[in-house]
């Protein structure tokens, strides 16, 4: 027996999840000089609103993958414990806040007092924030989460009053990696909510145009 | 939005700048008692001198201990009140949900970047739940768990129920406490009857463990892997269950999957440290060893032992040769005073002589005694080095006996512990006449110098009780008596410089050897009035 290490070459994905890391490490410190910019500026520039959305995109989507590599790689389970809906909804507004006033965008939130979900509470936050944020860069002045229980689920939904979504969206299963199009949102949110499981069912999403305010609408349901 | 007025907050931050768009966070809830520390080696001297209503620490500290180890040793220490609330910023989110699988958690964890208001929602959160369950806590810190199980019964019966995952924990917590078992697995089964929650499930495993329904336990706590791998607690258990039906490799086996997990948790290491070396699997022994070591660097479950158990697996896996290095390493860690180097060179001699160098092994311990000697440690430390004579010079072992009975002969909790070294040496009834005879001594000086005192020649008392601390140094009864004497004779013949004097010398040795406060603070009164005449 030696002490030498036997170096194996890492497989693609330790290599992707080691880039993410470091991709994230930078985006940190881009949101930390929009800030400082934001602070700089008595009225912030609209294009510093955009760029922070963006680069908080970008960072949502990457916190996303390393979380699905990790449980791919069987690092993590879902870390399940029941929670207050209200305190889930609370918790994703004031995620937003910022966002929604640069924007100039309303977020109403509409829950049963009182309600609890089974839920992994970072995963789900995680997967319902970017959808907001999808939602937010397509709306006009209001967008609507609202969460209730219905049969078996607690179903969270996001309604906006843009242009809805593209036929192509609705048509393809969430994600078409060969146009590379959008819809990569939609599918993590997808994969999260089906990760989720009670003894009975799996969950799952869905979208549709059926917003009540006229734009597009993305339910979760989660057992 | 909650208001921060006149909460006492800690913010432990290495970054200046990042601390300082915090503190504005705070400042804009309304904040006003700030404290900021940059390390965590400050954090917790910052904790220890005032209680905190609040803390906020990030995870990543720079060099020096981490924010996990801040929390465990805030844990350990019992630095936070149980209403007190600790939230740990991660860098990012993933590196929150790998710190969750750890024992030792947090109220909330915090994702950076934040907002005020997030920082506002967590901070509302975390101290709404521990104003929830204030009487709960309260009552279970006390050990008055029917109390506290009471409590929690009376929130569940409630129309609405809030917190109820929470309640419904603590309840099987306590009816487990108060070692309901039977109820306890109900509880457990009703809960997991519902949502198959990991928590419940290795609760449900603990309470088959405390009934040696090992089976049962095994079978729900290997389910519980498969399908959630990072249920840490559940790997504990199952190694538990192995010991305890003499199944040690597959108690090693399972530990070692858990250290691959979740590697920063020093306790499991150690486990394993121990199970690997008990198996003869010192590969592995070494690996955790040096975990251990490294872990142990800033943490509150630092044992200068870690040192001793990894050279013993160096000697047995024939790689004496890294034992001298391992010495010099504990030597530079364990060197910050007095305590720490007599330590070192106990464990050093201990090392020296597994190795057969007899002439380093019989140096370090002659260190080692001098050190006792001369500074004459805390009385616990004495004991290792009393364990140590009796390795490596039985006649000195019995020097130091004699003067630890004496010294400590009204101390029966101490005497028990000597006499449980003696035992293991067959020396117990060596041990058992010493203490007879001290005690028989320590009652004839007192009677002699207090009936010296009652026929008013306070010098003569003083003489005998002087001379009794010398002889029976760390006597907290001679001591004690001495000193009431010497203020009776002051008062009666008139102070000098030099009674003072040696008054005050006095004084700060009983404060050394940790005389009850209130035995000591009378006196220290007395002596003040004394020297303001």
């Amino acid at each position: 027996m030696t002490d030498q290490p036997t170096i194996t070459s890492p497989d693609f994905s330790a290599i992707l999840a080691a880039s993410i890391h470091d991709m994230k490490n930078s985006l940190g410190v881009i949101c930390g000089l929009i800030q400082n910019l934001k602070q700089a500026n008595e009225v912030p520039k609209p294009e510093l609103a955009q760029l922070e959305f963006e680069a908080r995109r970008m960072n949502n989507h990457l916190m996303q993958l390393l979380s699905l590599y990790k449980i791919e790689i069987s690092k993590f389970s879902l870390n399940i414990d029941e929670y207050l809906i209200k305190d889930i909804l609370d918790d994703i507004y004031s995620q937003q806040t910022s966002l929604l006033e640069l924007n100039n965008i309303t977020l109403e939130l509409e829950y049963p007092e009182n309600s609890y979900c089974y839920c992994d509470l970072y995963l789900l936050e995680n997967a319902i924030g970017t959808l907001l944020n999808n939602a937010q860069r397509y709306s006009q002045k209001k967008i609507i989460l609202s969460a209730r229980a219905e049969e078996g689920y607690t179903k969270f939904t996001i309604e906006d009053d843009g242009n809805g979504f593209p036929d192509i969206n609705l048509s393809t299963d969430y994600v078409n990696f060969n146009t590379g199009s959008t819809g990569l949102g939609l599918y993590f949110t997808h994969t999260i909510a089906h990760l989720h499981e009670s003894n009975i069912h799996h969950g799952y999403s869905e979208i549709s145009n059926e917003s009540r305010l006229g734009g597009g609408k993305v339910s979760i349901f989660i057992p | 939005m909650i208001d921060l007025k006149n909460k006492n907050i800690l913010l432990v931050e290495d970054f200046p700048f990042v601390r300082e768009s915090i503190r504005a966070m705070l400042q804009m809830l309304e904040a006003t008692e700030i404290t900021e520390m940059a390390n965590g080696f400050n954090a917790i001297e910052a904790l220890e001198r005032r209680p905190y209503d609040i803390v906020l620490c990030d995870y990543n500290l720079g060099k020096g201990k981490n924010g996990q180890q801040v929390l465990e040793e805030v844990r350990a220490k019992n630095l936070l009140s149980y209403d007190a609330v600790f939230i740990m910023i991660t860098a990012e989110q993933v590196q929150s949900m790998v710190l969750s699988v750890i024992e030792n958690k947090p109220d909330e964890y915090l994702t950076k970047p934040f907002s005020a208001h997030q920082l506002a929602v967590r901070i509302q959160r975390a101290t709404n739940k521990k104003e929830f369950f204030k009487q709960i806590e309260a009552c279970r810190k006390q050990e008055q768990y029917q109390e506290s199980l009471d409590l929690c019964n009376q929130e569940l019966a409630k129309e609405t129920v809030k917190m109820r995952s929470a309640l419904l924990k603590m309840q099987a917590e306590l009816t487990v406490a108060l070692h309901d078992y039977t109820q306890a697995e109900a509880l457990y089964l009703k809960i997991i009857e519902e949502r198959e929650l990991a928590w419940a499930i290795e609760g449900l495993a603990q309470v088959y463990i405390l009934q040696k329904k090992y089976q049962k336990a095994s079978n729900l706590l290997l389910t519980l892997i498969e399908k959630a791998p990072i249920s840490m607690g559940a790997y504990d258990l199952l190694s538990q269950v192995y010991q305890a039906t003499g199944q040690d490799t597959k108690a090693k086996e399972i530990l070692k999957k858990a250290t691959l997990l979740s590697p920063l948790t020093l306790v499991r290491q150690r486990k394993l440290v121990d199970i690997a070396t008990k198996t003869g699997d010192l590969v592995i022994a070494e690996v955790a060893g040096e975990s251990v070591l490294e872990l142990g660097k800033h943490s509150v479950h630092r044992d200068i032992n870690d040192f001793s158990k990894l050279a013993n697996v160096f000697i047995r896996a024939n790689k004496a040769n890294r034992v001298p290095a391992l010495i010099k390493e504990m030597q530079t860690d364990f060197s910050e005073h007095t305590d720490e180097l007599l330590l070192a060179s106990i464990v050093e001699s201990g090392i020296y002589k597994q190795l057969g160098h007899k002439d380093k092994a019989s140096a370090a311990f002659d260190n080692a005694l001098n050190l006792n000697q001369k500074h004459k440690p805390d009385k616990n430390l004495q004991l290792e080095m009393l364990k140590s004579c009796f390795i490596h010079n039985k006649e000195k072992g019995k020097e130091l006996l004699e003067q630890l009975v004496k010294s400590h002969v009204d101390d029966e909790v101490f005497l028990k512990k000597i006499i449980f070294i003696t035992q293991t040496l067959g020396l117990q009834n060596h041990a058992n006449l010493l203490i007879k005879q001290s005690k028989k001594a320590l009652i004839d000086i007192n009677n002699q110098g207090v009936k010296l005192y009652k026929e008013k020649k306070y010098t003569e008392s003083i003489a005998i009780f002087t001379q009794a601390v010398t002889s029976m140094h760390g006597n907290k009864t001679i001591l004690y008596n001495l000193l009431e004497i010497m203020f009776h004779e002051v008062k009666v013949t008139g102070s000098t410089p030099d009674k003072l004097q040696a008054i005050k010398n006095y004084l700060d040795k009983a404060e050394k050897l940790d005389f009850a406060t209130d035995k000591l603070q009378p006196l220290q009164h007395e002596y003040l009035k004394l020297i303001r005449g």
